[in-house]
């Protein structure tokens, strides 16, 4: 008993030295590696988690896209998105700040920070960033214009307590958002 | 048994060893260095955020020594004497960030911040003057915005505020400090507006609650505006009330809003308690 386990050590010891290792051809007693060809698209299939309503999953995805594509504003604005969803707000803050530094021009990112502005109360620095979200968008998005809308009233009545709350800002981005108009010919 | 495993895993590792020609101790070097400059950058993060400021000047005055080519560091020793309230060892810092080749014109903006902080009104717009006009930043027109008003330059703060207003997300401060500018000049109405628009922006500003407060005892409204405030706040912004009212020379008025202020304040309210105290004997 003894023998064999260090000789099975020194075999586990020596099978990294090997070019095949693991991955070796079906038929064996060794599973097969990966399927041949493309896996699906990270940051595609984050959006489809978030519309099923699976934001740890979501966020896993973005992170594998993050690892794939760097932190670019759109895994920033997903992977800040899908915290805001699991109620991180502090976590998503900060990302969500970084996607808006790093493009001023992408849409879903400030709308998003200024739901989360809403959620934390600060509704003076919220009505600023759909205006900027509402801009950038050149005004194509009716959700955008709704929470702008939203914001500017609760602005405007700094004793509103949130006691007969009907109306809640809602998230963009995800691939939900209504596509923009075409071109005209 | 422990021994034989010990044995046969040395052996594994000897002839894993075998596998990778390249190690040599230069390699495993470079490698401990690149860690250590990860390292050193989320350690500056934290000192830039939420350590303690003297800790930080510490840190930094320490690792700019040992770097002192290293622009990002003595950066970070200049940001930490402005958070640690050290105003006039920050001044020479900055100066020398700008003398490095790796300074930005964000670091002649954050000079000028420090000279404003050491009340030296015309280095600061020397400063601001050798910042090139494409550089267009909040913190950039709400300096100039302060230096125009040192000099009762009106004109051109009014056109600096508006901009910086338009260049931030949380206007709030800058509304404040705009408004103050139209008090300095009397134009209360003006003032009085500005306030408000603070507070909208930001329900916490006790200063906006102060000025709006001075603003509206200058031209005699002595009522309490509607505004979201805490009893603390309500009695401290009836104490302002009544010393506007006593400045000018409404003392009964005065008084009256001196006893308020004393009954609304949860606790014993000194200042207050004195003032009236004062009045009555004299």
């Amino acid at each position: 008993m003894r023998a064999s386990l260090s000789s099975m050590v020194v075999l586990a010891v020596l099978a990294g030295c090997g070019g095949e290792g693991l991955n070796r051809a079906a038929g064996g007693v060794y599973a097969p590696g990966l399927a041949a060809g493309e896996g699906a698209d990270p940051l595609e299939a984050g959006h489809r988690m978030m519309a099923a309503g699976q934001h740890e999953l979501a966020l896993d995805a973005y992170l594998r896209a993050a690892a794939r594509d760097g932190l670019t504003v759109d895994t920033l604005s997903a992977m800040g998105s899908a915290n805001l969803r699991l109620g991180r707000l502090g976590q998503a803050e900060d990302l969500l700040r970084q996607a808006v530094e790093a493009d001023p021009a992408f849409a879903p990112a400030w709308n998003n920070l200024g739901v989360l502005l809403m959620e934390q109360g600060r509704v003076g620095e919220a009505s600023e960033t759909f205006r900027r979200a509402y801009a950038a968008d050149s005004g194509n998005s009716d959700t955008i214009r709704d929470n702008l809308r939203l914001a500017l009233a609760r602005l405007a009545d700094p004793l509103y307590t949130g006691v007969n709350e009907t109306q809640e800002v809602q998230l963009v981005g995800f691939g939900t958002e209504s596509p923009r108009p075409p071109e005209p010919l | 048994m422990l021994r034989r495993t010990g044995i046969a895993g040395a052996l594994g590792l000897s002839v894993l060893a075998g596998c990778g020609e390249r190690s040599g101790d230069a390699e495993v070097q470079r490698a401990l260095q690149d860690i250590n400059v990860v390292d050193e950058s989320g350690l500056s993060d934290v000192m830039m955020t939420v350590a303690d400021p003297d800790e930080a000047v510490a840190y930094f005055a320490r690792s700019a020594r040992s770097n002192p080519d290293r622009v990002d560091l003595q950066r970070g020793l200049a940001k930490s004497l402005i958070r640690a309230g050290r105003a006039t060892e920050a001044v020479p810092a900055w100066e020398g960030v700008i003398a490095l080749p790796g300074s930005t014109d964000e670091d002649r903006v954050d000079l000028a911040d420090a000279l404003i902080r050491t009340n030296d009104w015309a280095g600061a717009r020397a400063a601001l003057d050798a910042v090139p006009p494409t550089h267009e930043t909040f913190e950039r027109y709400r300096l100039e915005a302060m230096v125009a008003d040192a000099t009762e330059d009106w004109t051109r703060a009014d056109s600096f505020y508006e901009v910086a207003i338009g260049l931030t997300t949380t206007p709030a401060g800058v509304l404040n400090n705009w408004g103050y500018s139209k008090l300095t000049r009397g134009d209360y109405t003006a003032a009085e507006r500005l306030f408000t628009d603070a507070l909208r922006h930001d329900p916490q500003l006790f200063t906006a609650k102060n000025n709006l407060i001075l603003a509206r005892g200058a031209q005699r409204n002595y009522d309490l505006p509607v505004i979201p405030m805490t009893q603390e706040e309500r009695a401290q912004l009836l104490y302002t009330l009544a010393l506007t009212a006593i400045k000018q020379n409404d003392l009964t008025m005065g008084r009256g809003l001196l006893t308020e202020a004393v009954e609304t304040h949860p606790r014993h309210f000194e200042e207050a308690a004195r003032a009236l105290a004062a009045m009555d004997g004299g």
